[in-house]
């Protein structure tokens, strides 16, 4: 079953640069690359950029279950043992779709992209798509989107994944065919068209180099048996890019039988460089084995996105769950430990409840005598009444002038008005003057004093009394008021 | 709503069931893959169950059961922080300084005014004492304390050179807190001729009898 295709073909040419540059994640991991156009699979192992072994299969291969069933002889005759594959695919199921998106913004154009796909999911059924913009002469935001139903490749999926194959990368067979474009048209900036047939499916892509897309398009036309269909199809895409693109295209390279060759020359060789070639899907895929998974042309790219976040997040709830659980076991059985440690004491506690209810009524008598005493220190010493009126006598006796003379003293304490009152009258010898400063001095300092005196309003009276000629005046005073009043 | 709710259940049940390259895996496949989250979340479910439906319920019961041995435990250590012995001592030695102080009883008041009245003569001044009202008949002045309104004359004996001075010796002496004896008047009146009359109303505190407040 194994072709021997590396001897049959040309040698592969040097890997191209990969667009995205990442591919070296990839350079030492063997991968398994499977071209699936048409109805005509073929396969190879990659290690890095360098090809291992080669197979293709006899017969045709149409749908999935054909696929499934000549995959155990492809594993088998490349013996590999690794997991990471790669699909070029064409297929009747796989749609390619120019669409014009609004060219005034990215996010407008992604938009309206994802609006074109979301109506094809309503007509058709959820594809798995990607898009890839095209250039022309007009500039506008042209986009060709890939679309690939989903059912379909999760049954392709299921196939590899049975056969323990992850696939990571799906490509359309434009990808590889931009690489022949820069292969023809080398440093030149100039327009190719490529067309290849593979079991009667043909693509034709007119291209620039760097990868720079024009346009391209997929029609059921086999070149042996329908040679001059595919020179005319051929020859309206070179009509097509001229006249709606303003693109002359003055080289083709063709893959395809020779018949179609011929009929292409016959009708577009006017003025054109026409290369012709065996179509060679092991180079093909050699040419995309470098390229990256997270390659905005690989048609899963965002599948796998989606579904790594989506291991992630279950790895996240599952670790948090997990956690959660754990903690919530152990908070458990610290409960249960904390509750074990409070039975012990509590049982500890009960063996001293005679004792403690004995100390109970004794702290509780002893309370009681201390509130007793307590309430009878604050009544014995709340009930006594401050010195006020032996204190007030001394204060004035002291601050009264030799001159002066006490008639009255009279100090009193007012239950009804809580306060002490106090009077005083008196005489008080020499001049008038004199005798209003003594008084006005004692009077500030028995305010002044710790009795506090307020005098009344009223006030003191002073009057000269009748005294015999030749004696000194003699006034007579009297004064009142209370202490302790503020 | 019902239908949001569906999809939002249909997309969980996706995300928890989702076998990677097997759509359409059958029950029993997606259940397993449902397995490492759905067993703590059951896992996670029991045991907030069993933590509020059992295992709270009886931790209350437990602790409703001992609450009163509990509660006596915490009223016995705060009487012990609050009553200590130092503190009763320190308060009984303060009570029986002031209830030393006070007279036994309303009984006691003749001899008290019988040691003022010595007193008085001592310093040259005659004293006589006048009671207000019934002395056996005064209410308490409060639980414990009780005091007796007295009225006092003092007018210095014949020969007495130094009236003021000793007045003011005698009235000191009055008003020591050791004495039960409170001034709450004092009316002093001197003539021309120097004749001096000192008028004083007094407060004399007694010990209500109580066995319990003992000197």
């Amino acid at each position: 079953m194994i072709a021997p295709l590396a001897q049959e073909r040309p040698a592969a040419p040097a890997p191209l640069p990969t667009r995205s540059g990442a591919g070296n994640a990839h350079s030492r991991k063997a991968a398994l690359a499977i071209a699936w156009l048409g109805q005509s699979v073929e396969a190879a192992v990659f290690r890095g950029a360098a090809r291992v072994g080669g197979w293709a299969s006899s017969g045709a291969v149409a749908t999935v279950s054909d696929f499934e069933a000549v995959l155990g002889d492809m594993l088998a005759a490349l013996e590999f043992k690794g997991t990471d594959t790669l699909l070029l695919l064409e297929h009747e199921q796989f749609i390619h779709r120019v669409e014009s998106a609004p060219s005034f913004s990215e996010a407008a154009a992604r938009s309206y992209l994802q609006a074109r796909v979301a109506r094809h999911e309503r007509e058709c059924g959820e594809p798995v798509w990607c898009a890839q913009r095209t250039v022309s002469a007009r500039q506008d935001a042209s986009f060709m989107l890939h679309l690939l139903p989903t059912a379909f490749f999760d049954h392709l999926n299921q196939v590899l994944a049975s056969r323990g194959l992850t696939l990571s990368r799906v490509y359309p067979l434009i990808v590889p065919l931009q690489y022949e474009v820069d292969a023809v048209a080398g440093a030149a900036d100039e327009p190719v068209l490529v067309a290849a047939e593979m079991s009667g499916v043909t693509t034709i892509l007119v291209g620039r180099s760097g990868g720079r897309l024009t346009f391209a398009r997929t029609i059921r036309a086999s070149w042996a048996d329908e040679p001059v269909r595919v020179g005319v199809e051929v020859n309206r895409s070179l009509l097509y890019a001229k006249q709606q693109l303003g693109i002359v295209v003055r080289k083709v390279r063709l893959f395809g039988a020779d018949a179609g060759v011929e009929a292409v020359r016959a009708r577009c060789s006017e003025g054109r460089e026409i290369a012709a070639a065996d179509p060679h899907p092991l180079d093909w895929l050699q040419s995309i084995a470098g390229l990256a998974p997270h390659d905005p042309l690989n048609l899963v790219a965002g599948h796998l996105r989606r579904n790594r976040r989506r291991r992630l997040l279950r790895a996240g709830v599952a670790a948090a769950l997990w956690l959660g659980l754990a903690s919530m076991a152990v908070s458990a059985w610290s409960d249960g430990l904390a509750r074990r440690a409070g039975a012990q004491s509590f049982a500890a506690l009960r063996s001293r409840e005679v004792a403690l209810r004995a100390d109970l009524d004794r702290l509780t008598r002893r309370r009681e005598a201390m509130e007793r005493d307590r309430k009878f220190i604050s009544e014995a010493t709340g009930l006594r009444m401050p010195p006020v009126p032996e204190r007030a006598l001394g204060y004035l006796a002291a601050m009264l002038p030799k001159s002066a003379r006490l008639a009255e003293f009279k100090v009193a304490w007012d239950p009804s008005e809580s306060r002490w009152a106090f009077h005083a009258a008196g005489t008080i010898e020499g001049d008038e003057d004199d005798a209003h400063a003594a008084l006005d001095q004692v009077q500030q300092q028995l305010e002044r004093s710790p009795l506090r005196a307020h005098f009344n309003e009223t006030p003191r009276v002073l009057a000269a009394l009748p005294v015999p000629p030749d004696s000194p005046s003699l006034f007579g005073f009297n004064m009142g008021g209370t202490f302790f009043e503020d | 709503m019902k239908i949001e709710s569906a999809k939002l259940f249909r997309r969980g049940w996706s995300l928890l069931t989702e076998v990677p390259g097997w759509p359409n895996a059958p029950i029993a496949v997606r259940w397993r893959r449902a397995l490492p989250i759905a067993l703590p979340a059951v896992g996670m479910l029991v045991l907030t169950g069993w933590k509020f439906a059992i295992s709270n319920p009886g931790v209350e019961r437990e602790l409703a059961s001992r609450q009163p041995l509990i509660g006596l435990e915490a009223k016995v250590a705060g009487l012990r922080i609050s009553c200590t012995t130092r503190a009763a001592t320190d308060l009984r030695d303060r009570a029986s300084g002031a209830a030393g102080a006070l007279m036994d009883g309303a009984q006691d008041l003749d001899g008290r005014l019988a040691e003022l009245g010595r007193n008085a003569s001592a310093q040259g001044w005659e004293a006589t004492f006048q009671g207000v009202g019934n002395r056996g008949n005064q209410a308490p002045a409060a639980t414990y304390v009780g005091c007796v309104p007295e009225k006092a004359n003092f007018r210095p004996a014949a020969g007495n050179p130094h009236a003021w001075d000793t007045l003011l010796l005698i009235l000191d002496r009055l008003s020591v807190p050791e004495q039960p004896i409170d001034l709450t008047s004092l009316t002093i009146r001197a003539d021309e001729e120097g004749h001096i009359s000192v008028d004083a109303g007094l407060r004399v505190l007694y010990l209500i009898a109580d066995e319990k407040i003992t000197k």
